[in-house]
């Protein structure tokens, strides 16, 4: 990637810089934070149609140069590393040891740990092993006064001054720059194995995953797919309910017995998936996510199917492909671009679902930012967004404008 | 400031009825302390029944710039609750109703002032529980668990309150009151919820919190390891992780605790042990039978002289009883005892539990050890006399000399404590002056005034060195 083709919403940087080491990163922000020139930090680069249009933007610093391990202990079921290792790369050190970062979102080939983090993207594991605020221990942020500073530790239990750790997860780079990350590991699982249930409809669907995240069973994961986004995924036109297992050989069998007996419980059919069926769902999110819209919704968990079936009304005739996490109320579609005030009228029912019920526009052409705000609206609490901004972030040099509430 | 302590007395006597301010030195007496050390006595103590009631407390505090702080059941163990410069103490204790329990989509939205342990009974009946289980569950409070972001011996595998805590609607140090999260997951902007919890209530006031509930387990099972030394009892926990087991808990216990534990409630340890570990394993019933195997045979790898598995639910809840009256069990073995609260990477255990003996023998203060070794959280119990002239400042020195040895070995001052009042000159020992800068500007951020919850956290300017000094130790900050 070069200058001339990187751009953020139709705005170019005038300069791009590539810093190998956190205190010359640190160094560049002061330098451009002195010199009253706005910056986006950027990483793989794969996820810049996060966030409204920049209001200005000057310079791009690339934190790819920090690619270093920092310290792994696997022993400790901790890594630490540099922000701008690629995800790709830090599962396959860590595959070595036979553990992992369960943090699964779809993450294009160069996408960035930092990146990753900074933009709070999850995938399907999130059912089991949470969100990047679950499994980010420390972080080391580079600030525009040219300071370095760390909040958490190396240590999977801390409690010492502020967990400003939660503030810079999915921060998108508009209070500091994020140059290294302390993680909590997992081991990978002896055995995983999936069950892929073809559903009558989406009430059998919902009776379904309700039935079973409220139950013992314990999957890795629960995923509903609408009928696009299944034939996306190589599986028949149906609405789909996946779930996801892993422990030792004898619990994943007795979990796969039980979850294919309540499947045709509630008129389902477990249909026999390729080995590679979670693979290929993973390539259908990535996929997807290269539609010209994506949209994003989270509401209470009972609510899971009924964001799909909200997703797949409203969007009709614009080719959806509509999936949700559906243990944790979080769904996702992407498409052909709506009207701005059909996704308007699409916000308005997510939020009746819950008091913080939320849709986002996670990419869309830039025309339509101009006509709907992507992040929606942020409720009583961003004044004091706005309050941490100016004191992180005095001089609105980090992303200015990119955020939630104009921040 | 008399001027200013009557003004506050008869402002918060109008917002309130009678029964609802303590302003009394006799009534105060109570509620100048809490579980640490340290004391302090407040003009006056609140119990608001409402956040708008909060809210016009702040407000008149505001007025009158009299500092305030928030207080739950007083069990913390660092300050967290203490008027560390006076004021007013807002206890949150009345505000103990819980609002909803709602099944479908496994929340529960409680006050800050509901005990602990009744939210998990009022959930059971759904078949749903809340996870953070500190020791002190019987007594401490939600709130005061969000301020201090507890734990427990349950989070190595389900985390501490934070991971727990999904929304919180706060009284703000302007008086004004804010929800931030909620029932849904991932709303968009700052993680505010992430950064309120374990703030020790010096960014505001809870006063409504969103808690994660999950299904209760098929299958429980609870193992005993006995060990002939520490030593070996460290190298099972690194060889469970090393075989890529996490259980539910993973607690140790040496000589001291032990001998406490049984000779105030025996609870089926054996006393000649000089070092047990305790193992839960839960979840499905396949993947509990083959987890305990596994755990089971890591201990006898590790030498274990014993390993036992409870034989029923009785047996398992005596050793749980046992592991959680430990503090109290150590209080009957010594006049005061001083709970320090440190995390070490979990292969740095076997060494720091080394240094703690050497400082032991070094300082004279016996040190009983009771903790979370599944996550490196140690709990050093010093045992002391505050009757004993100078005693307190040495047991205090000694507790920051251990501080030091998790400091070296890349832990941490606290792991489920909190800083408070205690800690807070010890944070250049893992902090820079750049890094408490930072954690300064977003409380620069919330309180501007600098009312809310005064004096924890932040080192106080010299403080510190001059404590550090005393021990001949340099630290540059």
């Amino acid at each position: 990637m070069t200058t001339s083709t990187l751009e953020i919403d139709g705005v170019s940087p005038r300069e791009r810089i590539s810093p190998r080491t956190a205190e010359d990163l640190a160094a560049a922000l002061k330098a451009a934070d002195d010199t009253g020139q706005a910056v986006a930090a950027v990483g793989g680069g794969t996820q810049l149609d996060l966030g409204m249009p920049p209001l200005r933007l000057d310079v791009v610093v690339d934190t790819t140069g920090l690619d270093r391990v920092v310290e792994y202990e696997p022993a400790d079921l901790t890594v630490t590393v540099e922000a701008g290792m690629r995800m790709a790369e830090l599962q396959r050190i860590l595959g070595e040891q036979g553990q992992f970062l369960a943090l699964d979102p779809p993450a294009a080939e160069g996408a960035t740990i930092g990146g990753l983090i900074a933009t709070n993207a999850s995938g399907p594991l999130r059912f089991a092993y949470g969100t990047a605020r679950d499994l980010v221990i420390g972080t080391r942020v580079a600030n525009p006064d040219g300071t370095l500073t760390r909040a958490g530790g190396r240590v999977v239990k801390n409690v010492a001054g502020y967990d400003l750790n939660k503030l810079y997860i999915g921060s998108l780079g508009t209070l500091s720059v994020i140059v290294e990350l302390s993680f909590k590991l997992a081991p990978i699982a002896p055995a995983l194995d999936s069950v892929v249930g073809q559903m009558p409809d989406l009430d059998a669907a919902r009776e379904l995953v309700n039935g079973v995240v409220h139950s013992p069973l314990s999957p890795l994961a629960v995923e509903l797919l609408g009928p696009g986004a299944a034939v996306a995924a190589g599986l028949p036109a149906a609405n789909t309910v996946v779930f996801r297992l892993g422990g030792y050989p004898q619990a994943v069998e007795r979990q796969v017995r039980d979850l294919t007996s309540l499947v045709s419980r509630h008129g389902g059919q477990r249909i026999e998936a390729s080995p590679s069926a979670w693979q290929d769902l993973a390539r259908m999110r990535l996929v997807a996510r290269q539609r010209d819209v994506v949209l994003k919704a989270a509401a209470p968990i009972s609510a899971s199917t009924a964001l799909v079936a909200a997703f797949e009304k409203q969007l009709e005739g614009l080719e959806p492909l509509v999936w949700s996490h559906a243990g944790s109320g979080v769904a996702y579609a992407a498409c052909n671009p709506p009207e701005a005030e059909a996704l308007a009228s699409l916000r308005r029912g997510v939020a009746a679902f819950g008091e913080n019920a939320s849709l986002v526009i996670e990419r869309c052409p830039t025309v339509l930012k101009r006509a709907i705000d992507v992040w929606g609206d942020p409720g009583t609490s961003v004044s004091l967004m706005r309050a941490i901004k100016a004191k992180l972030d005095p001089k609105n040099t980090l992303n200015p404008g990119r955020y939630v509430g104009g921040i | 400031m008399a001027v200013a302590e009557h003004t506050i007395v008869d402002q918060l006597r109008q917002l309130l009825p009678a029964e609802r301010v303590l302003w009394r030195d006799y009534d105060l007496m109570l509620y100048e302390y809490d579980g640490s050390i340290d004391k302090h006595r407040p003009l006056a103590v609140v119990f608001p029944l409402s956040s708008e009631e909060v809210s016009q407390v702040v407000t008149a505090c505001n007025r009158d710039g009299v500092p305030y702080t928030a207080r739950g059941a007083g069990t913390g163990l660092s300050g967290g609750a203490i008027p560390a410069r006076g004021g007013v103490l807002i206890s949150l204790a009345r505000m103990n109703r819980i609002l909803e329990i709602d099944v479908d989509n496994m929340r529960a939205i409680v006050e800050p002032g509901v005990v602990n342990l009744r939210l998990g009974q009022a959930t059971a009946a759904h078949g749903l529980t809340y996870v953070p289980d500190p020791s002190s569950q019987k007594a401490c409070t939600i709130g005061g668990n969000v301020g201090e972001n507890s734990g427990g011996p349950h989070t190595l595998r389900y985390g501490v309150t934070t991971n727990h805590t999904l929304g919180l609607e706060v009284v703000l140090p302007t008086g004004e009151v804010v929800r931030v999260g909620g029932s849904s997951l991932d709303t968009p902007g700052y993680d505010l919820v992430g950064l309120l919890v374990g703030s020790e209530g010096t960014l505001g006031i809870v006063t409504r919190i969103w808690t994660r509930l999950v299904p209760i387990n098929e299958t429980v099972k609870t193992i005993l390891a006995v060990f002939a030394n520490m030593e070996d009892a460290s190298s099972a926990v690194a060889g469970m992780i090393a075989h890529r087991i996490v259980p539910a808990a993973i607690e140790m216990m040496d000589n001291l605790t032990i001998r406490a534990i049984e000779s105030r409630s025996p609870s089926g340890y054996p006393v000649e042990a000089e070092g047990v570990v305790l193992i839960e394993v839960d979840g499905v019933r396949e993947e509990v039978e083959a987890q305990s195997e596994a755990v089971q045979q890591v201990c006898r790898d590790t030498r274990a002289l014993s390993v036992r598995l409870a034989r029923d639910e009785a047996e398992r809840a005596a050793l749980w009883a046992g592991r959680k009256g430990a503090f109290a069990a150590i209080g009957r073995l010594t006049p005061d005892y001083y709970t320090v609260d440190g995390v070490v990477p979990r292969t740095r255990l076997p060494a720091t539990l080394a240094r703690i003996q050497e400082i032991s023998r070094e300082s004279g203060f016996r040190i009983a050890n009771v903790f979370h070794a599944g996550d490196g959280n140690l709990h050093p119990l010093i045992m002391w006399d505050a009757d004993e002239a100078g005693a307190e400042e040495r047991v205090i020195d000694t507790g920051a000399e251990i501080m030091q040895v998790c400091a070296e070995a890349g832990g941490s001052l606290s792991g489920e404590h909190g800083i408070g009042m205690e800690k807070k000159d010890l944070m250049p020992l893992i902090f820079s002056r750049q890094d408490v800068a930072q954690m300064q500007r977003i409380k620069e951020a919330f309180d501007p005034g600098g009312l809310c919850n005064p004096g924890k956290i932040f080192p106080t300017a010299g403080r510190c060195l001059e404590l550090f000094a005393r021990r001949g130790r340099a630290v540059g900050w």
